[in-house]
């Protein structure tokens, strides 16, 4: 195991952290939540938010900390 | 044997007779029926909603289910929790959250399938990172020097330990590893079952480590300073040897792993990088997109 780079994907925002709902890869990036495609690394979907930072999956929903407006959103 | 029905030459005798009885029996229960309606007659003759009787609010008409209107609803549950929320886990049935600007720092407990706020509890100043273990949350209080533990069924504290300006927090199936954020670039691993310190790591990377991360053999952290682009090490979960230490995009923060590659999240560069983590094969590399977000 090497740990090879594979790809670096453009979000223009910088996003702060990732999780992973067993098929996207969720990405928090302040204004908004993103849905990646965890195959080719493209954006399927977006969802605003205030500012996003941690996030967890909890089998069937992403629950995201929108921190500036002290929110959990579940999507 | 006797017969009911006196046989007719003409043979349509009886019938006649068991018609117009027939008749004579149609008007008198539909005459009975105006006079004592039955049950459903009288709740339709009702308003639409009636008392519970017990002090409720009124029940609605059952009968009125064949005209509900069914609109696009809003799937997004919101939850209102502490001020700031940062790290937040999934303990197999609930969410939570940490609460970085309560004073001290708490973590909120959620019920994940219908968005109940069960209980809110006390950690140390400054949560960031939390983690579950199978029994039990791990919390990383940043400001306190301390990692927290309390128990996830009724958030009672077992214990707090010592580690340098905890962060974040991952679970390797027997122990936690925080990552701290100080300019050294270091892990700390305690064991899960009774908190005992066995050891601090460096990545050989620099800088804070703000995300960490388990592939079911390695550790994996961002090392979230440096110039130009930033890194991510991979340490042996059970010695804590640094395996390899390799370049993403800059300041890499969060990291999370989807079976076969670890996503991170590089603050700097508004990007996240796919790295693989199986064999070490480069399957191929990705220049930026310029995806709107």
């Amino acid at each position: 195991m090497t740990g090879a780079l594979l790809g670096t994907f453009n979000l223009t925002i910088g996003p702060y952290n990732v999780a992973f709902d067993g098929t996207h890869v969720w990405v928090t990036t302040g204004f908004n939540v993103s849905e990646l495609r965890a195959s080719d690394g493209s954006v399927i979907a977006k969802y605003p938010t205030k500012n996003a930072a941690g996030l967890a999956f909890d089998g069937a929903n992403m629950w995201v900390a929108d921190e500036s407006v002290n929110l959990l959103h579940k999507f | 044997m006797q017969r009911l029905f006196r046989a007719d030459p003409r043979g349509n005798t009886n019938m006649k007779n068991r018609i117009g009885t027939g008749v004579s029996l149609c008007v008198l229960v539909t005459s009975l029926a105006t006079l004592f309606p039955s049950h459903a007659q009288r709740v339709v003759n009702q308003p639409t909603r009636v008392n519970a009787g017990n002090g409720a609010p009124p029940l609605s008409n059952p009968l009125d289910v064949a005209l509900l209107k069914w609109y696009k609803a809003n799937l997004t549950t919101t939850v209102k929790v502490g001020n700031q929320p940062y790290g937040v886990c999934f303990d197999g049935e609930n969410i939570w959250a940490v609460n970085y600007a309560d004073f001290p720092g708490t973590v909120t407990k959620v019920r994940a399938n219908d968005a109940t706020v069960l209980g809110t509890f006390t950690v140390g100043h400054q949560p960031q990172g939390i983690a579950f273990d199978g029994a039990n949350i791990w919390v990383a209080n940043e400001f306190d020097n301390t990692v927290s533990e309390l128990k996830a069924s009724d958030g009672s504290t077992l214990g707090t330990f010592t580690v340098p300006s905890p962060w974040s927090v991952a679970f390797d199936g027997a122990n936690i590893w925080v990552g701290s954020n100080i300019a050294n670039a270091t892990v700390t691993k305690l064991r899960a079952r009774d908190g005992k310190n066995l050891g601090a790591f460096p990545t050989g990377g620099i800088g804070a480590v703000l995300g960490v991360a388990f592939d079911g053999e390695n550790i994996w952290a961002t090392n979230y300073t440096g110039a130009g682009n930033g890194t991510v090490s991979k340490l042996r979960a059970k010695d804590g040897s640094v395996v390899g230490v390799y370049t993403v995009g800059p300041n890499p923060w969060g990291i999370a792993f989807d079976g076969a590659y670890m996503w991170v999240a590089n603050y700097g560069g508004a990007s996240v990088s796919k790295v693989q983590v199986s064999d070490g094969s480069v399957a191929g590399y990705f220049q930026p997109h310029n995806w709107t977000v």
